[in-house]
């Protein structure tokens, strides 16, 4: 049985290194056209060829996500891009358009087809469909529960990606055109300005049913579901999937990080603790800003997994600084400033390989000048820190308190 | 070009079966069918089957199945004479391979109708090889409207009239608010309606047992546009939330070609979200300004 695949998010070539090092075994990127993020990508053809290398020299791999729904003026160029996708490597593409998939097995037969989950596939017979079409793999809609996709593996072959962390959407995805209407921003062309997160007030006739002061609200907790992954991991899917690729660089390096962990510890122990998951929950929510649910994966939605009466985010740790090197002789890391932090502060390191090491800073000395500071204030500044471990590039670091 | 009605009520569907005029008339399935449409068991479905010789009858089966439900869905497919339904209205694609299963691939008339996804002439194009018809979306401009019927290398079914399904989701919306907030919720009312904080347009939202949906807040319609659209074979007019004595003269206007009639009837008309292209966001969009 092959091991299941973590797969992550990436607005651009630095965020898909980090999610690659931290542990995602393929990360899934947009390019400026054809891709639902566009508006939040950075990714030139160029840099998603450097991605490909980077990716595959780690034995990894690199989607891209071809997942807007088109209109006529969106095709062009459709076939030069499939082809230039195939000869940079890209391992396959993500869409929710018959007609990319059609082109793609066309000019671009190395390619494979990924249905996204904007087609909110939720059986094995319309998997049936697209297995039909020669794609290789299914993204389930977040619909889906546990019980479900056991059925459903049953009855297919193909491969499963489930959604395990990450937005949600309120309506069932590719369905929703909600964003065009009351903004004219296409919800399935990259525009969606998420208005089923906005604040509604509910008549029934005439009447009011809304209370004065409060709404009606159809808004999503975001997924997190990071205990269903030994059962998923059991009914043998193919790919979990973090969604997100408007995160921020921190977010991925804490998120991927804990969820490989998971992967890891339960196929070498084969169980993980209720102890153990609340830690990584702790984690996740470290870089979490939203309010969190197990989504379906129990079955349908009730009102713990909806947003009322709140703003749905809160403040996460701070993420102060990133590791360019370590200097074993003289114990001390360099470090690029992310966020204002200062002599005192206590702060957590933590890294691909390096374990959750809280830490006082006890002295911060400007790298470029020599001087030794008391604050940290400047975006990208670069300094050095004494530490009496040993950290690696690309590790982070986070304010505690 | 034909019209494909949807009867408000049961006397209506008797009433249509009986009018040489109308020649199309959908309706659902009860305990599959989703959405405030006339839903049928399917011994009803049977029995209205016999009271005309002509092919009439569709059913409108667009909602997407989850795996447990695959088994019922089948089995009510069984229970009703497929040899007598002109069209089905689907947009999971389970229900293609359940009609091949069933026997039915080459006797069937299969309308692919997922409003959202058919927007461009290829896709259109592709999803008829698997159809007898595919619905072109009404989410799209009448001029990307245009454009794409031209670019069809086949007939395709357009709507002409109604309210659209905007939001589609399983969450059960009303349910959870209702106690969330401890309150009464009346499971069959079919007239809740929402308005954003900051708009004044009403939403119909509708929960079933399959889930929740919003619609447009206005009527959209195509009328005079009807005459100068290609590669046209059926233009649906749909009835949601509509009364039958008002459906019936909709009805009328459109087989008199009576546009004067349909303005008499004072509904909310709109050309809306097919009056402009809406926005695929590019960066470029937002720096103009124009966003």
């Amino acid at each position: 049985m092959a091991k299941i695949e973590l797969l992550a998010p990436a607005g651009d070539l630095e965020k898909a290194k980090i999610a690659l090092l931290y542990g995602a075994d393929a990360v899934y990127v947009g390019a400026k056209k054809f891709s639902l993020r566009a508006r939040a990508s950075n990714f030139e053809i160029e840099d998603i060829k450097a991605l490909c290398t980077f990716a595959h020299e780690r034995a990894k791999k690199v989607y891209v996500t071809m997942n807007i729904i088109p209109h006529d003026d969106d095709l062009k160029d459709l076939v030069s891009f499939l082809e230039t996708l195939a000869q940079i490597k890209v391992d396959a593409i993500i869409t929710s358009s018959i007609a990319i998939i059609t082109k793609a097995k066309m000019v671009a037969p190395t390619l494979e087809c990924h249905v996204s989950t904007q087609m909110s596939i939720t059986n094995s017979k319309a998997i049936a469909f697209y297995e039909k079409l020669g794609c290789s793999r299914v993204v389930l809609a977040r619909e889906v529960t546990l019980e479900e996709i056991e059925a459903i593996k049953k009855n297919t072959t193909i491969q499963l990606e489930v959604f395990i962390h990450g937005g949600m959407c309120a309506s069932y995805s590719g369905r929703c055109v909600l964003s065009n209407h009351l903004t004219r921003r296409d919800a399935n062309r990259g525009g969606c300005a998420h208005s089923c997160r906005w604040n509604y007030q509910l008549y029934q006739g005439k009447r009011k049913v809304t209370k004065k002061d409060q709404f009606f609200n159809m808004g999503s907790k975001d997924l997190m579901a990071i205990t269903k992954i030994p059962d998923l991991i059991n009914l043998n899917v193919a790919s979990l999937k973090i969604e997100g690729r408007m995160k921020s660089t921190y977010y991925l390096a804490t998120v991927v990080r804990c969820y490989r962990q998971v992967i890891d510890e339960y196929y070498k122990v084969g169980s993980i603790s209720n102890d153990e998951f609340l830690n990584y929950i702790e984690e996740i929510n470290k870089a979490e800003n939203r309010l969190t649910s197990i989504g379906f994966l129990n079955g349908d939605t009730t009102i713990n997994e909806q947003l009322y009466d709140t703003r749905s985010e809160h403040p996460t740790k701070e993420y102060i600084g990133y590791i360019l090197d370590y200097d074993d002789e003289h114990k001390q890391a360099l470090i690029e400033q992310r966020n204002y932090f200062a002599k005192g502060d206590i702060v957590e390191f933590f890294g691909p390989k390096l374990e959750n090491t809280k830490f006082k800073i006890t002295k911060i000395i400007d790298y470029n000048t020599g001087e030794e500071l008391d604050v940290a204030r400047h975006p990208l500044q670069k300094m050095l820190i004494p530490l009496p471990f040993k950290v690696s590039k690309d590790d982070m670091m986070r304010k505690v308190k | 070009m034909k019209y494909i009605t949807e009867p408000v009520n049961k006397k209506q569907l008797a009433h249509f079966l009986g009018q040489t005029l109308i020649t199309d008339i959908l309706i659902g399935v009860e305990n599959i069918s989703s959405g405030p449409i006339l839903k049928l068991s399917t011994a009803e479905i049977n029995y209205y089957l016999t009271k005309t010789e002509d092919l009439k009858i569709s059913l409108d089966l667009t909602r997407l199945f989850h795996e447990k439900e695959l088994a019922t869905l089948k089995k009510s497919l069984s229970e009703i004479d497929l040899t007598k339904i002109k069209f089905i209205f689907y947009t999971d694609f389970a229900i293609l391979q359940i009609i091949d299963e069933l026997g039915y691939k080459d006797k069937l008339k299969l309308v692919y109708d997922a409003y959202t996804y058919t927007t461009n002439a290829l896709d259109v194009n592709i999803y008829n090889e698997f159809n007898t018809y595919v619905s072109v979306s009404n989410q799209i401009s009448i001029e990307e409207l245009k454009s794409l019927l031209a670019k069809l290398n086949h007939k395709a079914i357009i709507r002409g009239f109604g309210k659209a399904v905007i939001f589609y989701s399983k969450r059960k919306l009303l349910t959870n608010y209702f106690k969330y907030r401890t309150l009464k919720y009346n499971a069959k009312g079919k007239n809740y309606l929402l308005q954003e904080e900051y708009r004044n347009d009403l939403y119909h939202i509708y929960e079933d047992n399959f889930g929740t949906y919003i619609y447009e807040p206005h009527y959209y319609y195509l009328f005079l546009e009807l005459d100068d659209l290609e590669n046209v074979d059926y233009v649906i007019l749909e009835s949601v939330f509509l009364d039958a004595r008002t459906y019936e003269n909709i009805v009328l206007a459109y087989l008199k070609h009576d546009d004067n009639l349909l303005h008499s009837l004072h509904l909310d008309l709109y050309k809306g979200i097919m009056q402009e292209k809406s926005i695929l966001l590019k960066d470029e969009v937002i720096d103009n300004g124009k966003n």
